[in-house]
């Protein structure tokens, strides 16, 4: 991969262009990390507020109508229902596994066949989350291992 | 995309099963068949075919051998175990639907224990080749994955 800066005075922003022969996952996944970058969002704990480095959380889940943001070992929550937070984090890294979780690619370290089509992912923290069997063909595709 | 398993991803995995099992049975036919006529009715053609209703006794153990995988490796009726114990139960499963068959059709003399023998001999060959060809299969699988998400994360 061939990395070129253009220093322009009259540019008023960064401006980014990237040059490949076709879109593959790797390139989606650039595009993915620079969208990333100084992205945050408003979670809560202990009924403090806080803002978060999307770039820091792991994984997303709904429980009980409730969503919750995993980072490290801090649990935080959002008002954001999950549906809200895969339209905005899916063009940066995050996608559906089940109907109640939100995965971020960066912390996923290994991934496995299961019963039934289904795929296990261990996270980097050691934690295991099952990829439903209606989520794991679309994985796969992002993979390029599949059609 | 999402894609849901339809009754065509079913009638597939029949036809599959039931496919492999018949193509099998002509090929051992066609090698052993004169000689097997004598003790099963599975070979009552001798060595000029298979009998249509061979076959149909096939495709109803098609039907109740993916029916039991259906049950047996989701999570509607057996929950959190896991594919060891699976695959045993599944293993089970099959040796006694064979076993019934074999009792109702006449595939081979049930009273008989040398065909016994060789049934259980033949199931475990078959059984051992299974396991083995689908652990491969799955550790490619594993791999050609990790490398791709490896690849994925510009690691």
């Amino acid at each position: 991969m061939k990395i070129t800066v253009n220093i322009n005075e009259k540019l008023d922003d960064i401006e980014i262009n990237i040059n490949c022969s076709q879109v593959t996952p790797r390139v989606e996944n650039m595009i993915a990390m620079l969208r990333m970058i100084n992205q945050q969002m408003v979670v809560t704990k202990d009924g403090e507020n806080y803002l978060l480095d999307v770039s820091k959380i792991i994984y997303i889940e709904a429980l009980e109508r409730k969503t919750f943001v995993y980072v490290d070992k801090t649990i935080y929550e959002s008002k954001l229902k999950l549906y809200e937070m895969e339209e905005r984090l899916c063009q940066s890294g995050f996608f559906r596994v089940s109907k109640s979780c939100l995965v971020h690619l960066q912390f996923i370290q290994s991934i496995k066949n299961d019963v039934e089509r289904k795929l296990r992912l261990t996270l980097k923290n050691g934690e295991q989350i099952m990829v439903s069997r209606q989520y794991a063909d679309e994985i796969k595709r992002r993979l390029g291992v599949t059609k | 995309m999402i894609k849901k398993s339809t009754i065509f991803d079913y009638l597939t995995q029949i036809m599959i099963i039931w496919g492999i099992s018949v193509l099998s049975l002509c090929l051992f036919c066609s090698l052993f068949g004169e000689v097997a006529k004598q003790y099963s009715s599975m070979f009552q053609l001798g060595k000029t075919g298979v009998a249509v209703v061979t076959l149909m006794q096939y495709l109803l153990s098609s039907v109740i051998i993916t029916s039991l995988r259906w049950l047996i490796f989701t999570d509607i009726l057996i929950k959190r175990v896991s594919i060891v114990i699976r695959t045993v139960v599944m293993f089970v499963c099959v040796i006694l639907l064979t076993g019934i068959f074999a009792a109702i059709f006449q595939w081979f003399p049930i009273d008989d224990i040398k065909s016994w023998i060789m049934f259980f001999v033949c199931f475990f060959v078959c059984s051992c080749i299974s396991v083995v060809v689908s652990a491969i299969k799955e550790k490619s699988d594993n791999k050609k994955m990790q490398e791709a998400l490896e690849h994925l994360k510009g690691e």
